[in-house]
């Protein structure tokens, strides 16, 4: 079962209230993209300064889970020290004011509904803040400086002269011959048309590619590097290191080291708006009443598509980013296959490493079972 | 799919720590990323840690969602991803 089929035979506004309830890990995302998809399926668009104020707080959960993963899984695992709950929380101070001056959600309930009232001078504050709690838990540097790195030497330069849990652990991974742990040939996903991930999804009765999700029927990786891949430094440690941990793990930090300034942006969007009115018609109802919302999330792509009937949803598809990354032939597993196993604790030290830099959205634990003699 | 069940606080354990009931089982947790939260709280859990707070009333329509989702569930056949 699609755990997205709750939300039908509901109406809208029950379904999008449920939303960020039923997927709170990543509620901003999820109450995001499936705001999209029903104001997509009743022929209206958030004017830009909505669109801009929502990209903010997308992208304020983004920050916060790199976060989480950087400082409570990085030292457990790569550095056997305890996690750096001190820098997350001043992070998630910065975090949580940002988000309370714009609103707070999402989704901020029906139309005719008064806007929320915005602070963006406060805002804009604490993304300064942001920035100097960015720098003290893992660049040791403003994030726009760190970004300047151009390449893997002097990437090395930096994580070998720097004391923070993002350095040592890159210096760890290096140390530990590990830097092209869990390197394979597949893809990344690609930009793919909203109309493309519509018609794929109407047709999938099964629910096959809300489980399984292909692209040219081959598995593909979202996430990090999938969005860093053009970045000059990722560019370059592919060149040594393929698609192995030394870049899976570093594309994380240059998306993290650019998201301020990403955050930035959209705020001057909302300092120029004019508009108070949330929506714009895109000019008349649509022929059939479907929608899709599609939107990066710290974990990858995330797909909601929605069918409603008389206000009420029909019928609730999700394709997560982690059934991407998760997928049975996708980029845990073909990392995971030829890995030298010398024993059973380094197998299982492997691939917990894979699946921290692949970031699945639920708790995990590794198991290393013996084959049945059948299946040798 | 990035799936939470409010965890009940149940018991405040040494270094920042507590017992938390996740439909009738009991796990320990971290509270190092909470504050101001006792026994009889809902927090949202994710990979051992408590990261936010529930109010009481979010937490029963959260886990009214689940009892549905738990029903519909057992009315068909396959797996919940």
């Amino acid at each position: 079962m699609n755990a997205s089929r709750i939300l039908e035979g509901r109406p809208v506004a029950e379904a999008l209230q449920a939303l960020p309830r039923l997927f709170s890990i990543c509620g901003v995302a999820q109450a995001s993209a499936g705001v999209a998809a029903c104001e997509d399926a009743h022929g209206i668009a958030a004017i830009a300064a909505e669109r801009a104020r929502r990209r903010i707080l997308v992208t304020a959960e983004t920050v916060q889970e790199h976060a989480r993963r950087l400082l409570l899984d990085w030292p457990k695992l790569f550095l056997d020290a305890p996690p750096k709950l001190d820098e997350l929380a001043a992070i998630h101070r910065c975090l949580t004011v940002v988000v309370r001056a714009l609103g707070g959600r999402i989704w901020q309930g029906e139309a005719g509904t008064t806007p929320p009232v915005l602070d963006l001078s406060v805002a804009g504050e604490q993304l300064q803040q942001l920035d100097a709690a960015l720098a003290h838990a893992f660049f040791g540097m403003a994030g726009a400086d760190w970004l300047q790195i151009r390449d893997g030497e002097a990437l090395r330069q930096w994580y070998r002269r720097t004391m923070t849990v993002a350095a040592r652990t890159l210096r760890a991974v290096e140390d530990g011959f590990l830097a092209t742990l869990g390197r394979s040939s597949i893809g990344t996903l690609p930009p793919i048309a909203a109309g493309a991930f519509s018609a794929i999804l109407d047709a999938d009765a099964t629910d096959r590619f809300s489980v399984r999700p292909e692209w040219n029927r081959n598995a593909c990786e979202t996430g990090s590097l999938a969005r860093q891949g053009g970045h000059r430094l990722i560019v370059d440690l592919q060149r040594w290191h393929g698609n192995g941990l030394m870049t899976r793990l570093t594309a994380r930090l240059t998306e993290l080291a650019s998201l301020p300034r990403r955050m930035r942006r959209y705020l001057r969007v909302l300092q120029g708006a004019s508009s108070a009115l949330p929506f714009r018609s895109r000019g008349g109802v649509p022929e059939a009443q479907s929608g899709i919302g599609i939107v990066e999330t710290a974990r990858g792509r995330l797909v909601h598509r929605v069918r409603l009937c008389n206000g009420m949803v029909e019928r609730y598809r999700i394709v997560a980013p982690t059934e991407w990354n998760f997928h049975p032939d996708g980029p845990l597993v073909r990392g995971i296959l030829g890995l030298p196993v010398s024993s059973v604790q380094d197998l299982q030290r492997y691939v917990a490493m894979l699946v921290v830099a692949l970031d699945p959205c639920v708790a995990h634990e590794v198991i290393v079972e013996p084959a049945r003699a059948e299946e040798l | 799919m990035c799936l939470a069940i409010p965890a009940r606080i149940v018991q405040i354990l040494d270094d920042d720590k507590a017992l938390v009931d996740v439909g009738g089982v009991h796990n320990e947790i971290s509270l190092g990323l909470v504050d101001d939260v006792g026994v009889g709280d809902y927090v949202i859990v994710h990979v051992g840690y408590a990261i936010a707070r529930l109010d009481a009333d979010d937490a029963d329509r959260t886990l009214a969602l689940f009892a549905q989702m738990v029903s519909q569930h057992e009315e068909q056949s396959g797996e919940i991803h």
